[in-house]
């Protein structure tokens, strides 16, 4: 489903000279795959699972998603692609404070969706809500819930337009550790009942032995 | 969920951080709608005036010093059953009667109570009043400091028929004094404000009853204006000008149609003595044996050692090519024009007979009344004997001063004349054949020794035989009015209320100037906008992030963000419009008190119009849009894993190597440039240099700017090793390259602004006293209530008024004449319609090289540009010359235009603006040279405009005396440096308007500077605590940001003043400029203390407080 061939990057720092964050990264996931990759800080970890999600582009190398080369997209046809087959989890749930949780699970609809479709989302954040525990919180600011319950908000509002990759960098990395343990049982879950492929950045050593391959990333280089 | 939800929610989540945002925007809506409010009170308020000015009246009829019957208004009134108010309009200068108090310039109209009623009076303040009683209007009134029932002295000039520039026109300088008591002050309700000229300041004016005017000035049952009031009838104007025609007499005219005592011919003639062209040529073709008629006074008839003294001499011809039949004239077929028919009773007095020589010495009449003795020598042809025609007085015209004289010796011809050479053989031909010519010549001679402007004939006789009816006159009358056109003899209606409309309306659009003036403040209180919406968004950049990040497009994520501006946008222009009202209301009471020179005193009412309240509130909200797009495009065009990191990073992202070169190329080329205009500029003061100039030094700004940024960025880009606390903080000014780039912009254009206007200030003095100065060099301007038809600068004139030679042995005076109209200055608010003219004689100021030639059309002319005004034009128009500011905004026009004017005989001419004048003490007026004033209005007499050279320390001496040898003329005489800073009280005022308002902009400029530093160091906060952690001192940190800051503001200051010299540097050297350095410097000192003053209160409230709780905090 998604194939990395040869992925670098570099960038120039002032005084620095070239440095090189990724080299020659390649890798494949398949449709309801499930993979963490692990590292040092300053690896390029982050970089990575940015290039997979379109938020940045590789100084060379290939990605493609479902054969689809994401380089000779247009910028809207990216944006779409963002929207559509990729969900993204932050470490900070980044949930706009001024909405309510239905409304910040909603909000990806506003981009891409057809005004028809809208129902049948919204249908289907109240049943994800319902899914994560926070049924009885839709109408809740982010403000009024928990460090945990936002996180599992923002996992929410990453599935709503039923991606095809959910992509999450170090979603456990701001939680308590029981908060921690509860959003990593859910994105298993909904890697498995989802049937979406996942990929997490993560430190968390408990949260990457419950993916299903693990691969590290040292001095810019992915091994698995 | 909708975009606009999102937008909403947003909007009512982050309330308290947009309200700085919204109060910027409610700054720039309230001053932009408060400024255009000012327009529309100033227009609102000039047109309230205009329609005082005017009461109900639509259409005036004023024919200057032509008097036609007061009936004449009544005819048209009955006839079209509309309101027709006859007046009796002149100038004159009114005082106290011991002279303590006077005004000079006054409008003396003679009303009856139909005027008071068409000026919607209500009641007629003269009402009731006895024949010498008066009403002064209220300025007229406060000017003399007089009330109800004190007396004042009006001096008028007895008006003639004949104009004092034509020859024998009788005595001038004759001047009437009507002593009366006050029986009112007629308010501005009472029609108090009439005026016929567009000038929010209301003329003096006394109103004098009718018929006591009419005796006062000899024209009893006469007039010399109507107003018609308003009607609904359509097409009234061309109904009015037909009533005009059906009712218009001779009378009217001042014409008469006379059957001579020996019934052989009817006589036309005029009480003006010379008809007018409109009327001769006409009556000539009226019957084909009419014959024209010119009777001249000459000084003398000499054969020999004999002479006889003053004497009228006729010249006769028939019109048409026949012969006159003997009956009807002395002069034998086949006179040649060097010969002349004598009477027997001069042919007696000289020993004369057929084929002798007769010498004529006469006067004409040249400019200024300057008189000059011609002599013409005759041959006799034939001696008539005294009967018949050759016996017949009627021949002399009614030369004012002589016809109704008892003696010669009472004689008053208005030309030298010396009583003592009558002698009483003379007295006895006067009373037994009055002004029986004495010699006849051909009629083509006559007209080439004594024609002149005012018409080359005194009479058209018209033969009629003995069995024509006695009504032949009548028909005669009636056919001869059916070809005269009232309209040639300034018979015209002129549609003053929509002229007055007109004026007021065009009027200088105070709207645009405040909007104008505060430019710098709408774009200072923008900018704040938009550097708080910029912290807001920054604030908010992972939200941005986040919503780039789910698939929305940048586009979308723009749409909703500027859903959320148009919010606050239209959240600050509701709060504006308020707002706008107070600045409105602020601003007009600044015009009425400390503003008041800039609209000479008029208070204004506040108005605004639906229409401007709404392009206003719309301007705004679309100004405070585009100032928050700009932030957000900036925001959303950055990477969304950049904004999603947001927080962590607090520098700009590093620049491009080629970005660094960009602001290098442009600031290179933008001073490259610069320094070439300023190299090549033309020299002088043209408007043309100043601009070049200004341009060079805003290239400079630019340029500045760009090298500003240049530096920033080598600034980041630097690997040197900080090695002082002073050089990190040099450092920090390159974090935040587009803050520091805003701040050291700001500041740079404000200095500018603000030396830039500086040097524009006009100080009156400054160079008065040199010929290319405002003032031209001229010691004094003076002005004349009544006309001075002598040339002051003859030693007779000089004795005449009774002026002390002595004291102005060494006075020069250049006369101008004065064709009343618009004041052109900018103490008129009203667009000038019909500007007043001056006509001068070219050669007297191009030879003195007075004043300076801000352009002129002719390139080639120079400081011949005067000339110019004697140049035969090669389109028809008249060339003339104004001050830049009456051309450009008293007319709103420029070099080339033309202006239409109405000259004597109704005829339509242009007048075409051939040089420009830099600022001057001619300002108000259109200068035209005095041979096409006398050739467009040859009935406008004397002068009324004087330019005095005198020596400097004398002036003051030459003023006085002049002004009170001639005050029965109503002369005053003002410093010239005076007049000019009148005008230049008016501009100064205008840049001090600007100045405060762009004074207020940098106030606001310097608010933004200080939440740039606050901004920065709150974002630093952390860092700081680290320095402090490490071993730094607050205080140590506080110099740290203080020089970070510094640097800036002296960048901004260095960049601003070095553009800003550049931009000014002609208006510092031309005369008059105000080199007032001092005040600069100050100005300069108190931006950079307010700059530092803000930066330490910025960084001492962010410094404050534990610091080092920032450091677990983040």
């Amino acid at each position: 489903m998604l194939e990395l061939s040869h992925v670098s990057k570099s960038y120039d720092a002032d005084g620095i000279g070239r440095v090189d964050v990724l080299k020659d990264v390649s890798l494949r996931i398949a449709r309801g795959e499930s993979l963490a990759i692990v590292g040092p800080s300053g690896s390029g970890k982050s970089t990575l699972l940015n290039i997979i999600g379109t938020l940045d582009q590789p100084t060379s190398g290939t990605i493609a998603l479902d054969g689809q080369n994401l380089a000779a997209l247009s910028s809207r046809e990216i944006a779409s692609a963002r929207n559509r087959k990729f969900g993204f989890v932050f470490q900070l749930h980044h949930l706009l404070p001024q909405c309510t949780i239905l409304e910040n699970v909603l909000l990806p609809t506003l981009a891409d969706a057809a005004p028809k479709d809208r129902a049948a989302a919204r249908e289907r954040a109240g049943r994800l809500l319902d899914r994560v525990g926070l049924g009885n919180r839709k109408l809740h600011r982010p403000g009024q819930l928990s460090g945990g319950e936002r996180q599992r908000a923002a996992v929410v509002r990453a599935l709503i337009n039923q991606p095809r990759l959910l992509l999450a960098d170090e979603p456990t990395g701001s939680l308590d550790r029981a908060s921690a343990e509860n959003l990593r049982g859910l994105l298993v879950e909904l890697n498995r009942e989802e049937n979406v492929a996942l990929i997490v950045v993560t430190h968390s050593a408990e949260l990457a032995a419950a993916m299903a391959r693990v691969c590290e990333i040292h001095d810019g280089s992915l091994i698995e | 969920m909708t975009l606009a939800r999102l937008a909403l929610q947003s909007l009512r989540f982050y309330w308290r951080t947009q309200l700085g945002v919204l109060l910027g925007a409610t700054l720039a809506a309230a001053i932009l709608i408060g400024s255009l409010a000012v327009g529309d009170s100033v227009r609102h308020t000039l047109e309230k005036q205009a329609l005082a000015r005017i009461g109900n009246a639509q259409f005036a009829l004023v024919t200057q010093d032509r008097f036609f019957r007061e009936h004449l208004a009544r005819e048209i009134a009955d006839d079209l059953h509309a309101s027709v108010v006859p007046l009796l309009i002149t100038q004159g200068t009114v005082s106290t009667p011991d002279d303590k108090h006077r005004a000079n310039n006054v409008q003396v109209v003679g009303v009856d109570g139909r005027f008071f009623e068409l000026g919607g009076a209500g009641t007629n303040p003269l009402q009731g009043a006895a024949g010498d009683t008066i009403a002064l209007n209220e300025r007229l009134a406060n000017r003399l400091g007089i009330g109800i029932g004190e007396p004042v002295v009006v001096r008028m000039e007895e008006p003639s028929q004949v104009s004092r520039d034509a020859p024998l026109s009788g005595e001038a300088n004759v001047t009437t004094a009507l002593r009366a008591k006050v029986s009112a002050v007629a308010r501005d309700t009472q029609f108090g404000r009439f005026s016929l000229q567009a000038n929010q300041v209301p003329q003096l004016t006394v109103f004098i009853p009718l018929k006591t005017l009419q005796q006062q000035l000899k024209q009893p049952a006469r007039v010399n204006a109507m107003l018609v009031g308003a009607s609904s009838t359509g097409g009234f104007a061309s109904l009015l000008d037909s009533a005009l025609r059906k009712h218009f007499f001779l009378a009217d005219a001042n014409l008469e149609l006379r059957e001579l005592p020996d019934k052989t011919s009817i006589e036309l003639r005029t009480e003006r003595v010379f008809l007018d062209a409109p009327v001769a040529n006409p009556a000539a073709q009226l019957a084909g044996n009419s014959f024209g008629v010119l009777t001249y006074f000459v000084n003398e008839l000499r054969h020999g050692e004999h002479t006889t003294p003053y004497s009228m001499v006729t010249a006769v011809a028939p019109l048409r090519g026949n012969v006159a039949p003997e009956v009807l004239s002395p002069i034998p077929p086949g006179l040649r024009d060097d010969e002349i028919v004598i009477n027997s009773w001069l042919a007696d007095d000289l020993a004369a007979k057929a084929g002798d020589g007769i010498t004529l010495k006469y006067f004409i009449l040249g400019d200024n009344r300057r008189i000059e003795e011609k002599s013409h020598t005759f041959r006799v042809r034939s001696v008539v004997p005294m009967e018949g025609v050759a016996a017949d007085p009627s021949w002399m015209p009614p030369f004012p001063g002589m016809t109704d004289s008892e003696n010669c010796r009472d004689w008053e011809p208005g030309i030298p004349f010396d009583n003592t050479r009558i002698r009483p053989k003379d007295e006895e031909y006067w009373k037994k054949y009055r002004g029986t010519p004495k010699a006849f010549v051909s009629l083509a001679t006559g007209q080439k020794l004594w024609s002149n402007r005012f018409g080359n004939l005194t009479a058209i006789r018209f033969p009629v035989s003995e069995n024509e009816s006695a009504g032949h006159r009548t028909e005669m009358e009636r056919a001869l009015l059916t070809k005269i056109d009232p309209a040639k003899l300034g018979f015209v209606f002129q549609d003053v209320r929509e002229q007055a409309l007109a004026a007021s309306r065009q009027s200088m659009d105070f709207g645009q100037l405040f909007v104008g003036f505060s430019f710098f403040l709408i774009v200072a209180a923008l900018l704040l906008t938009a550097m708080l919406f910029v912290f807001n968004l920054e604030q908010r950049a992972r939200e941005t992030g986040v919503l780039l990040a789910l698939g929305f497009t940048p586009r979308q994520v723009r749409r909703a963000l500027l859903l959320e501006s148009l919010g606050i946008a239209t959240l600050g222009t509701l709060a504006g419009i308020a707002g706008g009202i107070v600045y409105t209301k602020w601003t007009l009471r600044a015009l009425a008190t400390v503003w008041r020179e800039a609209v000479g005193g008029t208070t204004f009412v506040f108005h605004i119009a639906p229409v401007t309240l709404c392009i206003g509130a719309a301007a705004s909200v679309i100004a405070a849009l585009l100032a928050m797009g700009l932030a957000v495009r900036g925001q959303t065009r950055r990477p969304a894993a950049r904004l999603l990191a947001a927080g962590t990073e607090h520098a700009s992202a590093p620049a491009h190597g080629w970005r660094a070169a960009l602001g290098l190329c442009i600031g290179g080329a933008s001073v490259a440039a610069a320094v070439a205009m300023i190299f090549f500029a033309p020299r002088g003061r043209g408007e043309e240099t100043a601009e070049t100039f200004f341009s060079a030094g805003s290239l400079l700004l630019i340029g500045g700017i760009a090298f500003a940024h240049w530096i920033f960025v080598r600034m980041a880009k630097t690997q040197r090793i900080a090695t002082s606390l002073a050089r990190v903080g040099v450092r920090g000014a390159a974090r935040r390259r587009g803050r520091s780039l805003a701040t050291t912009g700001v500041l740079a254009s404000g200095v500018f602004m603000v030396i830039a206007v500086s040097a524009f200030r006009q100080d009156p003095l400054a160079g008065s006293r040199e010929r290319r100065s405002g003032t031209g060099g001229f010691a004094l301007f003076a002005q004349s209530t009544l006309p001075i038809y002598e040339d002051l600068n003859d030693p007779k004139t000089r004795d005449s008024f009774g002026i002390d030679g002595e004291k102005i042995s060494a006075a020069r005076v250049v006369a101008m004449r004065v064709r009343e109209g618009d004041d052109a200055s900018c103490l008129n608010l009203n667009r000038a319609m019909q500007p007043r003219l001056l006509g001068v004689r070219p050669d007297e100021l191009r030879s003195r090289g007075a004043f300076t030639f801000q352009s002129t059309l002719d390139k080639t002319r120079g400081r011949d540009a005067w000339l110019s005004l004697d140049a035969p034009p090669a389109d028809g128009t008249v060339a003339a010359v104004g001050d830049e500011q009456t051309v450009r905004w008293a007319l709103g026009k420029k070099l080339g235009d033309t202006i239409g004017f109405t000259d004597d005989g109704g005829a339509t001419f242009r007048v075409k603006i051939v040089g420009v004048l830099a600022g001057s003490i001619l300002q108000g007026s259109l200068v035209i040279s005095e041979r096409n004033f006398i050739a467009r209005f040859p009935s406008s007499a004397g002068c009324r405009t004087f330019l005095v050279d005198a020596p400097w320390d004398r002036a003051d001496a030459v003023a006085q005396e002049l002004s009170r040898a001639l005050r029965d003329r109503g002369f005053e005489a003002v410093p010239a440096w005076r007049r000019l800073a009148d005008f230049q009280a008016v501009e100064n005022t205008y840049l001090a308007i600007f100045q405060a308002l762009g004074g207020l902009g940098l106030l606001l400029g310097s608010v933004g500077l200080a939440i740039v530093v606050l901004r920065n160091v709150m974002e630093r906060r952390g860092e700081f605590a680290l320095m402090q952690a490490v071993g730094f001192q607050p205080r140590e940190l506080q110099r740290l940001v203080l020089g970070e800051h510094w640097l800036l503001i002296a960048l901004g200051l260095v960049i601003g003043v070095i553009a800003a010299f550049a931009a000014v540097l002609p208006a510092f050297t031309a005369p008059g400029a105000e080199k007032s350095f001092g005040g600069i410097a100050l100005v300069i000192v108190a931006l950079a203390l307010g700059g530092s003053l803000w930066t330490w209160l910025a960084a001492w409230a962010a410094l404050r407080g534990r610091l080092l709780d920032a450091l677990r905090n983040e």
